[in-house]
């Protein structure tokens, strides 16, 4: 494993920060919208966001039996349906960085009644802590453009995947359509700082959502990423125009 | 926006909460936990999957062949013909017909068929809950008056217009004239026929 050097700089939102500093920043955001980030989901994207994730679900090919991790699972939307998908005989695991998030996830899941055959693993993307080749299938949903080191990322859910496997990057994308991102980006550095004061009251974390989508890689750059990782196969499929896109690369 | 999410997001909802209005439905969902059912029609450009377990989850799958391996059953039809599966007794006609493919567990479609078709709602007891007993019983009884006072209307109306059709306006026939026509029909027919027979007898001896 690479150790990042103190001074090395990366992006928080529009901020350069030190890389060392950048996930506790993130955690900072995360601790402080995990109690309403379903609420504020749901008022952003006017209710979008449940079908992009049942997008990723469509296009998972999980099946009974499958070991799934679901990577910042935050308040875990993906891994109680893959509960309900793989049965008793399969696993899925909820993992997210921030325990904030993790325990929203745990006890709306509990508050379900999905149980069993569900664990939740407080881990960091960078760096998994499971077995090599042990997942049928890992998703990552709005979670990779707050990890700090995003290719290690990749490299290490290419590790614990299963040869055969797959994963699915569901991200904040580039708008394909000039004018249509002109119109985005007015809502996303106008309106959505004020929905989360309203909403939250929490305006800053939501200034630094908008930031983060921005500094993200565009389709073709996460492709080409996903493909230095090792993935093969890889795909994406935009969605509402591009605000969002799903990345799909299989290891084999 | 996603349009087949939207559409099973649709399907799902829907389908959860009317099964879970029926307190039988859990009996009849037992036999289907854990089964995985893929509906392709013909009108859709993807397969819809039900997988069963104490609710149902609806997916939109990209039409594979491949994908019958993962499923207990796969119904192939159209929107017309899984309309008319609500009568289990037709499965043999349909099949006969290729109007209806069944590939897997028939008896997994079969399940699913009675898990829809026994459904039982009481709505009048739904909107009690939200607007009292009395409210609800009084919208049902004035609900039930105006569908019979429809019906009894529609009733009325087609048999003044069959009369003022066949007795007033003569521009049809009365039900007693039809038949014997078409007896007389037949008989010319019957006729005809002999007299063919007759004439080819004739030719054939000259």
């Amino acid at each position: 494993m690479t150790q990042q050097a103190p001074d090395e700089q990366t992006h928080f939102g529009f901020k350069q920060v030190n890389t060392t500093e950048k996930a506790g920043m993130v955690a900072d955001v995360f601790h402080s919208v995990a109690a309403k980030y379903d609420v504020m989901n749901d008022f952003m994207s006017l209710g979008i966001h449940r079908l992009w994730k049942r997008f990723t679900i469509d296009c998972s090919g999980v099946r009974a039996g499958h070991k799934v991790l679901d990577l910042a699972g935050g308040t875990g939307d993906l891994a109680g349906k893959f509960a309900r998908i793989v049965g008793p005989t399969g696993k899925v695991v909820l993992s997210d960085i921030n325990d904030s998030m993790l325990q929203v996830g745990r006890d709306k899941l509990r508050d379900k009644g999905i149980v069993g055959n569900i664990e939740t693993v407080q881990a960091n993307a960078e760096c998994l802590p499971f077995p090599d080749n042990y997942f049928d299938l890992i998703t990552i949903a709005f979670g990779l453009r707050n990890v700090t080191d995003k290719q290690k990322a990749l490299q290490s859910m290419f590790r614990v995947l299963k040869p055969g496997g797959r994963l699915l990057v569901l991200e904040f994308s580039k708008p394909e359509n000039d004018n249509f991102a002109k119109l985005y980006d007015w809502y996303s550095f106008n309106i959505l700082p004020k929905m989360g004061q309203l909403v939250a009251n929490d305006a800053e974390s939501y200034q630094y959502l908008a930031e983060s989508i921005r500094m993200h890689p565009d389709q073709e750059t996460l492709k080409g990423m996903m493909e230095t990782a090792g993935y093969e196969q890889v795909t994406y499929h935009n969605l509402t125009g591009g605000i969002v896109a799903l990345h799909r690369g299989f290891k084999f | 926006m996603p349009a087949e999410q939207l559409l099973t997001s649709s399907i799902e909802g829907a389908l959860n909460k009317l099964l879970s209005l029926d307190d039988t439905a859990p009996e009849r969902m037992a036999k289907l936990v854990d089964k995985k059912i893929i509906i392709s029609l013909s009108e859709l450009s993807f397969d819809l999957g039900f997988q069963f377990h104490e609710s149902i989850t609806v997916m939109a799958l990209v039409r594979d062949e491949s994908v019958i391996e993962s499923c207990d059953c796969k119904i192939s039809t159209d929107l017309s013909t899984l309309v008319e599966l609500r009568d289990i007794s037709l499965l043999t006609k349909l099949i006969k017909e290729d109007k209806l493919a069944l590939q897997g567990d028939i008896q997994a479609a079969q399940q699913f068929a009675n898990l829809l078709k026994e459904l039982n709602v009481d709505w009048e007891e739904q909107l009690a809950k939200s607007t009292g007993d009395v409210i609800a019983h009084n919208a049902f009884r004035a609900a039930n008056w105006v569908k019979s006072s429809v019906e009894q209307l529609f009733s009325t109306g087609k048999q003044v217009i069959k009369d003022g059709a066949i007795e007033e306006k003569r521009v049809a026939a009365p039900q007693i004239l039809v038949d014997d026509f078409v007896e007389s029909v037949f008989d010319t027919h019957a006729q005809c026929d002999n007299l063919e027979a007759r004439i080819k007898k004739l030719e054939a001896n000259q």
